[in-house]
């Protein structure tokens, strides 16, 4: 227990001298092991991991998940779906920062990660508020908000992780982040009307369009929705009937799913050698990237278990006599007050190895969880001081000030808070979908 | 901002690192050119090219992984008739994909950090811890790639084959040992690097990655 707590204040400073979180993990997780069993051992605990985890056929959809967001995105996808969301909302008041949300949990559908959504959706959506004179409270929150996401709709980087980590069907994990994802849609969509009932001068109403320029925005997304049904039906087995019988694994679903944005990048507007090349070395260089900081926290965790860390947890949560909510809304807050400083994926990685036995023997749903966990972490993103989301927003638009930000983002977190809340009192709207 | 045009946690984190440490607009001030790397120096070259090639490899092999995912569903759907090595392929391109980009994204500082101090760091602390982490990241790397030589030996002693096209398994985990080690070695050559020209791998202190500017309040 004492030598688990040292561990973790260990990896936490040399985080912060800005060692790569992986090998941060790593280094003390094999020291720690070290100092419970042997060095030979510690070390050979590591080689095999990095071994086994180069090789686990499980990991295979993560680089092929996120070839499909890139070569989606290079076919142009971000300023199409911001078209479309347009022609379906623009002519409402505050209609293009609601655009905006859509576009956003739409560009989420094939992307896994938050900050890219947002960084993306802030070149397309910020010029166009801008030129209708949105407030900059409203365009930037509603971008950073609506990025937030991208983490929670399928494919989801976070998700697969999670799903990996604890051994939860990533399936399972990605259909029950849908209702929760399009809840958080429409939360988000609500506090863009509060902001422009509030202030009809922070959003006003867009040009109408024509019924033929609708037409011609909506039209353009048609291949991408395609895919999206065309995935994550095949993971959930939407095509298993005579004569097709066609099931998706996770990693079949990802290779269709990039094989298609592929071939429709190709069709629509050509692929240079050189885009190929970019996007598959992106491609390659986050995997290797994602997986290094699997194999730092795998050998964390082995570590951490090893010290008991988990157990004495159990025995204290026991100890105290706490109902299984209140421990639950303890987490939540540990989770929300670490993810004001932490990157999403590196609290995941450092957290839910300690947090998800004890969750577990309290008798709550591993998906359910691994859906709250993700809601929370997209909380942390535009939650002061360190609200991540924020930070690309402003790195990107330049002219405004985090406090700007943050301001207009009041409305879309407090929404955030309301759905949090939801989703733990009514458990059934996350499971219900995957059936568990 | 240079990344975040694409859909990936690495141009994404890239901008919240440089973005979350001060305004660019604060740093405006410091001579152009001065990020942008030299490649004339005969060693940025070498060690520039040393990463793109296995990143090439890297590309490849991921693209030739995605069309046989797709001929095995198609296969299996149409004709009944899978490809049964698939799930070997997959393991190996994926250990391949991994270990050939690892030294690249290591000397390219690619790896997730955690840049919630960045800013308030003077560039001259900056570039000592800099070189201290990733020359301590990178001896630390040698006892584990030390030890996966030696793991890959031993496969190689008991002759393992993979299941179906009966590949001797220590093919890929020779490779993995390699590429460990190379991986060290990045690491010590980005310290190294990084201390003797802040400048030289990437953007360091130009107006895109204004790490060692003040706060804002």
């Amino acid at each position: 227990m004492t030598a688990a707590i040292i561990g973790f204040i260990a990896v936490l400073a040399l985080a912060l001298m800005r060692m790569p979180i992986a090998l941060a993990m790593g280094i003390v997780g094999v020291i720690g092991y070290a100092q419970e069993t042997s060095w030979r051992a510690a070390v050979s605990m590591a080689g095999r991991l990095i071994i086994d985890t180069a090789q686990n056929y499980g990991l295979s959809v993560i680089p092929l998940f996120i070839l499909m967001g890139l070569f989606v995105n290079k076919g142009g996808l971000s300023r199409e779906l911001y078209q479309a969301s347009y022609a379906l909302l623009g002519r409402f008041r505050g209609g293009l920062a609601m655009a905006t949300i859509l576009a956003c949990g739409g560009f989420s559908a094939i992307c896994g990660s938050s900050l890219a959504t947002a960084a993306t959706m802030s070149k397309v959506a910020m010029p166009q508020m801008r030129k209708y004179g949105y407030s900059d409270e409203l365009s930037t929150a509603s971008i950073a908000a609506g990025g937030t996401l991208g983490i929670l709709i399928p494919p989801s980087v976070i998700l697969i992780i999670y799903g990996l980590l604890t051994e939860t069907s990533i399936g399972k994990l990605f259909m029950a982040g849908i209702v929760p994802g399009l809840l958080g849609i429409f939360f988000y969509l609500l506090a863009v009307r509060w902001t422009v009932w509030r202030d009809p001068e922070a959003g006003p109403a867009g040009a109408p369009m024509s019924p033929s320029e609708k037409w011609r925005a909506l039209k353009g997304v048609w291949a991408v929705v395609l895919l999206f049904v065309a995935v994550i039906g095949g993971l959930y087995g939407l095509f298993d009937f005579p004569p097709l019988n066609l099931t998706f694994s996770p990693t079949e679903a990802a290779g269709m799913g990039a094989t298609g944005a592929f071939l429709i990048a190709l069709a629509r507007h050509g692929l240079s050698w050189r885009d190929i090349r970019e996007v598959l070395t992106e491609t390659a260089h986050t995997t290797a990237q994602l997986f290094a900081v699997l194999i730092g926290a795998w050998i964390f965790s082995n570590f951490v278990n090893l010290a008991g860390l988990p157990d004495a947890l159990k025995a204290a949560v026991t100890g105290f006599g706490l109902p299984p909510t209140g421990v639950m809304m303890m987490i939540l807050l540990v989770y929300i007050l670490l993810g004001t400083v932490f990157e999403s994926l590196s609290m995941l990685l450092l957290t839910v190895p300690i947090f998800f036995p004890l969750v577990t023997s309290l008798g709550f749903d591993p998906v359910w969880f691994g859906i709250i966990v993700v809601v929370v972490t997209e909380i942390s993103l535009i939650t002061p001081p360190v609200g991540l989301n924020v930070f690309v927003l402003k790195g990107v638009v330049g002219d405004v000030t985090t406090g700007t930000i943050f301001r207009g983002v009041t409305p879309f977190w407090v929404m955030d808070i309301v759905r949090l809340l939801l989703l733990t009192l009514i458990p059934s709207l996350v499971l219900f979908l995957p059936g568990g | 901002m240079t990344g975040g045009k694409a859909c990936s946690m690495t141009t994404a984190r890239r901008d919240a690192g440089s973005a979350g440490a001060a305004s660019p607009r604060v740093t405006g001030t410091i001579p152009a050119g001065m990020g942008a790397a030299d490649r004339t120096v005969w060693w940025r070259r070498f060690l520039h090219a040393a990463g793109n090639v296995p990143s090439l490899l890297a590309g490849m092999v991921l693209f030739l992984l995605m069309v046989m995912t797709f001929l095995d569903v198609l296969l299996r759907s149409t004709v009944n008739n899978p490809i049964e090595s698939a799930t070997e392929l997959t393991r190996l391109a994926l250990a391949i994909i991994v270990f050939s980009s690892l030294p690249a994204v290591s000397y390219k500082g690619e790896h997730i950090v955690v840049d919630l101090l960045e800013g308030y760091m003077g560039l001259r602390l900056r570039r000592i811890l800099d070189l201290l982490i990733n020359v301590v990241s990178g001896i630390a790397l040698l006892w584990p790639a030390a030890r996966v030589w030696q793991l890959a030996e031993r496969t190689r002693e008991y002759g393992d084959v993979t299941e179906y096209l009966n590949i001797p398994q220590f093919y890929i985990a020779w490779f993995i040992a390699v590429m460990t080690f190379a991986t060290a070695l990045a690491f010590i050559a980005r310290g190294i690097v990084l201390f003797v020209d802040p400048d030289a791998i990437g953007p360091y202190r130009s107006p895109d990655n204004p790490a060692y500017s003040p706060p804002e309040d």
